[in-house]
């Protein structure tokens, strides 16, 4: 899930290590399985929302200095630029969303059931549809907002 | 539209999350309000547009999930490792109880009192059925000390989706005093997975 989020898998890595540091200086949570998991899939969701807008931030700073080249051949290269371009959409509208309405697309994608979001999340479990649903209407709203019908 | 359903239901109902007393009764009632079969169908083509736009972002292979880790990543390395531990273990065992006794004066002394405990000696250790009760008795006694007195978890989770080819498992302490974690760290020096000591009751 942080590879997807990063699209990169060492920084996805160190993220995972800074939440595994942070899950070391937390023993109450040690104690019960279900809390635990909760509290990685939070912490990590979150860390990984973090990473993506320094990333962002980077890539920006990049793009002005002119710093990325494809080094692909042409009809690669254009279906690489393309692919890239939309995986940049996604990961700039999540960094976009409510870090709660990100998380929750984020971990439903990953295969969370509503019970796992629930508690991953601290909400009841019968809002899980309703968040979701309004996380669903907002991503697609800031994608077309930001980039046409094209959604 | 006074008995419709929430918004958050349908969407619930969509992905099969509720009960099944009240899956039924959304479907019965989907059956006769076309209003909300409307919401209910626009609610699933934009569930299935935003996360076929999620799901593009690449996955490291298959999700990471928080599962335990299969055994058999690492008996690899682990059953081998045991088995050479238990052979060096054994070596030195019978090689430590083999030492004979510091030799008595020899033939400055030729009563046969001083002799005859002394020539069984050097060959007890070396009889074939003498190496593996010595051997028993040595790892009956170091057994228990490497066993950690506090149950553990008995499964790793992965940090990634990677299989763990090879790695040293090392323990730290989570609190002075408290829980501990083994952690497998892979050759590069990366934590690949994590257990938890000591926290089952």
């Amino acid at each position: 899930m942080l590879t997807r989020l990063t699209g990169d898998r060492a920084h996805a890595e160190e993220v995972a290590a800074d939440v595994f540091h942070k899950l070391s200086r937390r023993p109450e949570l040690l104690a019960a399985q279900e809390d635990l998991n909760a509290w990685v899939y939070r912490v990590a969701t979150n860390a990984g929302l973090d990473a993506l807008r320094m990333n962002a931030r980077r890539r920006r700073r990049e793009d002005a200095a002119g710093l990325h080249t494809n080094t692909a051949s042409p009809p690669e290269a254009l279906d690489a630029i393309l692919r890239e371009e939309r995986r940049g959409r996604v990961r700039d509208v999540l960094e976009s969303l409510k870090p709660r309405d990100a998380q929750l697309l984020l971990l439903r994608a990953d295969g969370l059931a509503y019970r796992e979001l629930a508690r991953s999340l601290g909400v009841e479990p019968g809002s899980v549809g309703t968040m979701l649903a309004r996380a669903e209407a907002e991503f697609e709203r800031r994608f077309r907002a930001r980039y046409g019908e094209d959604v | 539209m006074t008995n419709c359903w929430p918004e958050g239901v349908l969407r619930a109902y969509l992905d099969r999350e509720l009960p099944p007393a009240e899956m039924r009764a959304v479907a019965d009632h989907l059956a006769g309000c076309a209003e909300c079969d409307a919401l209910c169908a626009e609610l699933a083509g934009r569930a299935a547009r935003v996360f076929a736009l999620i799901d593009e972002l690449p996955a490291a292979g298959n999700a990471a999930r928080l599962r335990p880790a299969p055994a058999r990543t690492f008996s690899r390395w682990l059953w081998p490792g045991v088995a050479a531990a238990l052979a060096a273990g054994l070596a030195i065992a019978s090689f430590t109880l083999r030492r004979p006794e510091p030799p008595a004066p020899l033939a400055h002394n030729p009563a046969p009192v001083q002799r005859q405990p002394q020539a069984p000696e050097p060959v007890a250790p070396v009889a074939p059925a003498a190496v593996p009760a010595v051997a028993r008795s040595a790892v009956s006694r170091v057994a228990p000390r490497r066993r950690p007195a506090a149950p553990s978890m008995d499964y790793f989770v992965a940090l990634d989706d990677q299989p763990i080819d090879s790695g040293v498992i090392m323990r730290m302490a989570v609190q002075p005093g408290g829980a501990q974690a083994d952690i497998i760290v892979d050759p590069q020096g990366r934590a690949r997975a994590i257990r938890l000591v000591g926290t089952r009751q």
